[in-house]
This record gives structure tokens, sequence and C-alpha cells, in this order.
């Protein structure tokens, strides 16, 4: 009497065995033939800038041993006869918490010029920099305009031709780790990278610091994405950080102009970074404070991502502003060259 | 007689129990290892970040959540993708794929991504084929 019930259970673990392997199927063994289009989160980019001029803020810095300095702390320096006894070193930098009070223009640190020096030693080109990010820093929107030959820069800005000739090259370059609709999860996806240029298993970022070789990269990555947290956002950065230490090169962090986030979470984390690691933080999101919206266009696009033709301007000029002052402070540094 | 039967309808459970749990491992992911990178593949397309994990190998989870992540903000196709075993072991396979993968961006802006030559690890995990990454 009580195997009476076995065949119907026998049934229903076939069944079952049978409605898994039908559904599992599908993904194991998909018909992949056919075109599937999926969910899309499109992007969009804008043309290339034209404009040649903008009304710049005026950007003061003060260079000192660290890169960002509380300048309301700084010290005149005396000279005395007798010898100073040595004193600890006082970290009067700005705190991550202060970013949006970091200068626009950062300096180097005594641990980035030993940085610089150890990649000049290794190998890596002096006159190249990377770009590692997304829709917000191709070569459209953002520096292209300084490798184009009949590109002329405006009359306030002369003294920078020297930078453009120096790094020529590296301004229009795309590169293997930066690309309309690239996120931070896609340099480090060894799928993502460009498989005619890079090593089998190499990431995009890998990939771009092997072959390019520079001594400066920045890495600047807005775009969001579903998942996209503080906390994400913080491991992926340090991660990249580290990787281009671990090859000499000094990472430029960013901060942005938005605030999709709400909190401007983001942009005090980048600031943590850059101050753990002694990092140059170029500050963008102070540099546009002086446009109409905060160079935020509102008008594309309602959580305000996308900057206006004139932030595109300014993030072009000042990130050459910092390539310039980075790159001679460096050679100051390393080859005492005035 | 009857303890015969029992004996019998016992012995024919057990049977059926076996194939039927047999049949459940061998349609689990990762039933062979083309198959598996196909799925992966396609996951990534789908924009379903739980089964490129459930096909993927325990160290390669992490990876696969920001394979999966990369893929988002972009909107995807997958054409023609079809992937054959290039070695095996009796728990590490190679698989290689052609076919491609289409971004479009900027509602026109496409970008390709060609498989072709891409080499996908493959290893047995508790049984089941799941991607492992790529070899270096």
């Amino acid at each position: 009497m009580r195997f009476k019930f076995i065949p119907l259970l026998v049934f229903v673990i076939i069944g079952s065995a049978l409605s898994s392997c039908s559904s599992n199927t599908e993904v194991n063994n998909p018909d992949l033939t056919k075109t599937i289009p999926v969910g899309i989160t499109p992007e969009e980019t804008e043309g290339p800038l034209t404009s040649t001029e903008t009304n710049l803020p005026e950007i003061k810095t003060t260079p000192g041993e660290t890169g960002q300095e509380n300048n309301d702390e700084n010290i005149t320096p005396t000279f005395t006869e007798v010898p100073p006894e040595p004193t600890a070193t006082v970290d009067n930098r700005l705190l991550p918490e202060e970013w949006q009070s970091w200068p626009i223009l950062p300096t180097l640190s005594p641990a980035m010029i030993e940085t610089y020096q150890l990649g000049i030693d290794l190998g890596n080109n002096s006159d190249a920099f990377s770009k590692v990010g997304d829709c917000q820093i191709i070569p459209e929107v953002f520096l292209g305009l300084y490798d184009d030959v009949n590109y002329t820069l405006p009359e306030n800005m002369k003294q920078f031709q020297e930078t453009i000739d120096h790094f020529s090259g590296s301004f229009a370059r795309e590169g293997m780790a930066l690309k309309g609709g690239f996120v931070f999860p896609t340099v480090f996806s060894p799928l993502r990278a460009d498989s005619s240029v890079c090593d089998p298993g190499e990431t995009p970022l890998e990939c771009e610091l092997r072959v390019h070789q520079p001594t400066f990269v920045l890495i600047s990555m807005e775009f969001r994405y579903e998942g996209r947290t503080a906390e994400i956002h913080e491991k992926y950065l340090r991660q990249a950080v580290e990787y281009a230490l671990s090859r000499a090169i000094i990472p430029i962090v960013a901060t942005k102009a938005d605030n999709f986030e709400g909190d401007h979470s983001l942009n005090r984390m980048t600031a943590q970074i850059a101050y753990d690691y002694d990092l140059p933080l170029w500050n963008y999101w102070l540099a546009v404070q002086f446009l109409p919206g905060h160079g935020v266009d509102w008008e594309r696009d309602s959580y305000g991502f996308h900057v206006t033709p004139d932030a595109w301007l300014v993030r072009s000029q000042t990130f050459l502003q910092t390539l310039d002052s980075l790159w001679k402070e460096a050679l100051e540094a390393v080859e005492g060259v005035n | 007689m009857n303890n015969i039967r029992q004996i019998t309808e016992r012995i024919g459970l057990l049977i059926m129990i076996l194939l039927a749990t047999l049949l459940i491992s061998s349609c689990l992911a990762g039933s062979s290892p083309a198959a598996t990178i196909e799925g992966y593949l396609l996951a990534l397309a789908e924009k379903d970040e739980n089964s490129a994990v459930n096909l993927s190998c325990v160290d390669w989870e992490e990876q696969a959540l920001a394979e999966s992540a990369s893929f988002k903000t972009v909107e995807v196709t997958l054409e023609a993708v079809e992937c054959q075993i290039d070695s095996e072991s009796s728990d590490l396979s190679f698989v290689s794929c052609n076919g491609r993968f289409v971004f479009s961006y900027d509602a026109g802006e496409e970008q390709e991504l060609v498989l072709n030559g891409r080499v996908f690890k493959v290893i047995k995990e508790a049984g089941e084929w799941r991607m492992c990454g790529y070899p270096e």
C-alpha cells in the first residue's frame, strides 16, 4: 500500500527534471545565430569642440610640498644663522571633506616625483600621457583639438604650446581604456580589450598602460550605471590607481561637475583616494562653478550628467594647465630644469 | 509473491530516481565547455548578471559581475556566436568562439567586439563546467 504513490512520485521527479533541463537548455544551448536586441541605456555625445575662447576663471595655485596645501597656513621661510633643528613634517594638506576648496590645479607630492623618476628609469615615455574614461573625455570633446595642426591656442594660453608640442599625439589618442559607453568595470574586463592590440587575458587598463607606457594617466570615470555606489566606485578607482602606481605611472584623478548621486559622495571619495595616495587631484568641479548651471547642461538631460560646451572647453583648458604644471614640476625636480 | 513485487518496485524506483538525478545534473549549467561559454556570452548580452555568475567558477564570480556591469550602459546584440573546444582534459578546457557583440551607443554609434580568436578558460567545478577567465 505504501508504494502506491511511488509511480506518481517518480513521474513528478522526472517531470521536474525535464522542465529544469528545458529551461536551462535555453541558457546553455541558445540559438545564438539570431540577433538579440536587449535593453538600452544610450549615452549621448556631441560634436567636436570648435570654440577657441572662453572666459576662464583666474586660476591661482600655491605649489608646495604636497599636492593640496591649506594656503591659510603657508609659512614664509626666513633665514637664521642657527641651523634649524629637525622637526616632524606637518601635514597641512586640506582634508578630503574639504575637497571643494582644493585648488583646481594640483601640484606633485614628493612621493609622485619619486614615482615620475622611477617611471623614467623604467622606460616610461616622458612625452606621453594616457586617459582612462568614458564619453566625457573622448577626444571629440576633450583635448583632441590640441593635436589638430590647424588649431591655434587663444592668446591668453600661448604659454602652453610647449606642453602641447611635448605631449603631441596623446591628446587626440583614444587609447585602449577610453570609449563612449565605458564604465569602471569595463576597463577591468579582459573581454572588452581590443584583441588586435591587447594580449590575451589583458584588461583594457593593463593594455593601455603597457602599450602607451605614459608617465601620467588621467583616470576619470563619470558615467553612471546600475549598481554604481560610492563604495563600488572607490573599489575600482583604488584598483586603477594602484595598478598605475605599480607601473610607476602618476595617476591624475579628477572631480566631476555633476552631482548625480545627490551628496557629492563620489567627489568626496575621489578626494579621499587622492589624499591617501598623495595623488594630484584636478578639481574640475571647482573649475566650472563660475559657469551658468555650474557647467551642467540641465536642458540636455534632467539628471544633470552632461556638461555644457563651455564646460567642455574649461575641461580641456584646465587639464592642459594641469598637465603643464605637473610635467614642469616633475622636470624641475628630477632634472633641475627651470 | 508480494515480497518479490515490492522488491521489484523498489528497484524500479531507485533506477528512476538515479536517472532523474543524472538528468538534472547534466542539464544544469555547464553541460559542455562550449555550451557554458555560449551561455555566459548570452547572459552578458542580456545583462543577466545572475546567469553570468551562475555559469562562472567561484574565482571568476566577481569578475563576472564586473563584466556584466560593463555591458549595462550600451545596447548590445550578440550575433552568430558559436563556440568550440580547443583543448580539453578531465577538468580543464579551453574554448574559442566565432561571432561578435555589437554595441550601439549614442543611438547610432556602433562599436564591435569580435569574438574570433578569443579563448576562454573553462574548468569543471562541482561536476559542472564553469567559465573561469581567460588564459594569459
